[in-house]
């Protein structure tokens, strides 16, 4: 009987000290969860944040090397063209300048994104570097086919100012009673190219001109200016050639099997000179 | 005390001063004959520098009158320069062209995939 009390006695004392320490060793073993919660998220949250800092590092250093670039292949761009010798003053000094402000905002935009601390923000301002200038798509075609066109025009001015001078010579040979058909002919036809030739230039530089960054697709539009250039432009320029080279026998036949005209020694020096001599760019 | 006594004989008597004086006539003459020549030389020097200068300056006038407007100040046709007229204005077409054609062929070299947003 003693034994059975003490057996219940026991039993109780047991439940009870058992049900003071649980909840202890609950709290205890609650808390090391919660410190382990707190210990990953910090490893996590310092994992992450490094992880940003090197994408950051990565959109700096990528945005760096898209500028250098693109700085390089402008300022190319500008040498050929400072470095052109038909292109006026202010052919020049026009283009110049939309070459640098083109250096000048990627520059601006460099220092921007180097000074960038947000992820986001750094991947908005790398876009820029393409969509705010497109200096491959649009920019440098665009002023390299407007450098073609400016030397273009300054030939088919030169031709331009020739061709009254050669209709003076052939009046000069008409009123002497030669036979101009043949030259009267071919001017004419040098004449009606280059007004072709002329009409074209004109009208591709001003859809040229007309390109921008908002401009959609600007490489077709450069497609079919090459296409103008190369079926107008070029045949023209070959018509006209061909027309000088058949003039040139026709002039000479005139001037030297009819001794009734007096040369004169004092034009020797070409009035073509300016434009001829003046190199390659 | 030596050199004065040295000096005292070497000074010009009468009839020397008389040779001295043609001597220093003829002197003068030839000097006014270096004179005019110098003077000559820099007249024409100035004149040279001058002219150079004027045309150097027409040269920049004609140059950025034809930057400015394209048409170009061409000297009259006549029998003796048609021909090479024609031949400069032929060769001038053909370098324009031949520059297109370079200028063009850098434009189609282009790496136009370097304006590609994709990845960034």
């Amino acid at each position: 009987m003693k034994i059975f009390k003490f057996s219940i006695i026991l039993t109780i004392t047991s439940i009870l000290l058992a049900q003071s320490i649980i909840p202890v060793f609950a709290q205890n073993l609650g808390g090391q969860r919660l410190i382990n919660d707190v210990n990953r998220m910090q490893n996590q949250a310092s994992h992450a944040a490094q992880t940003q800092k090197n994408q950051l590092q990565n959109i700096i250093k990528r945005a760096d090397d898209l500028i250098a670039n693109r700085l390089t292949s402008l300022n190319t761009l500008s040498t050929r063209l400072q470095n052109d010798s038909r292109l006026s003053a202010s052919e020049k000094s026009s283009l110049s300048s939309d070459i640098q402000t083109d250096i000048n905002g990627l520059t601006t935009l460099k220092a921007k994104i180097d000074a960038d601390t947000d992820v986001t923000m750094a991947r908005s301002d790398i876009k820029q570097i393409i969509t705010n200038y497109y200096v491959y798509v649009m920019f440098e075609p665009k002023i390299r086919l407007l450098i073609v066109f400016n030397n273009l025009q300054t030939v088919t001015a030169n031709l331009q100012a020739l061709l009254p001078q050669i209709q003076n010579l052939i009046n000069t040979f008409r009123s002497q009673g030669k036979d101009v058909s043949q030259l009267q002919s071919l001017l004419n036809d040098v004449s009606s190219q280059l007004q072709i030739i002329n009409t074209t230039i004109a009208n591709d530089m001003t859809t040229i001109q007309n390109v921008s960054i908002s401009t959609q697709n600007p490489s077709s539009v450069f497609s079919q200016v090459h296409q103008d250039i190369a079926q107008i432009v070029r045949s023209g320029f070959t018509k006209i050639r061909s027309d000088f080279s058949q003039m040139r026998p026709l002039f000479h036949q005139l001037i030297f099997t009819h001794s009734s005209i007096t040369i004169t020694p004092t034009q020797t020096t070409s009035p073509t000179n300016t434009s001829s001599s003046s190199p390659t760019p | 005390m030596e050199e004065k006594q040295q000096a005292k004989p070497e000074t010009p008597q009468s009839s020397q001063i008389i040779t001295d004086t043609t001597g220093s006539s003829s002197k003068s003459k030839s000097l006014l004959y270096i004179t005019v020549i110098v003077i000559l030389i820099l007249i024409a020097g100035g004149a040279y520098l001058l002219l150079h200068k004027k045309g150097t300056t027409q040269t920049q006038q004609v140059t950025q009158n034809t930057s400015s407007q394209p048409t170009p100040v061409i000297s009259p046709v006549t029998s003796a320069n048609a021909d090479q007229t024609l031949n400069n204005t032929d060769s001038s077409m053909q370098q324009s062209i031949n520059q297109a054609n370079t200028d063009l062929n850098s434009i189609n070299n282009i790496d136009k995939s370097q304006d590609s947003t994709s990845g960034l």
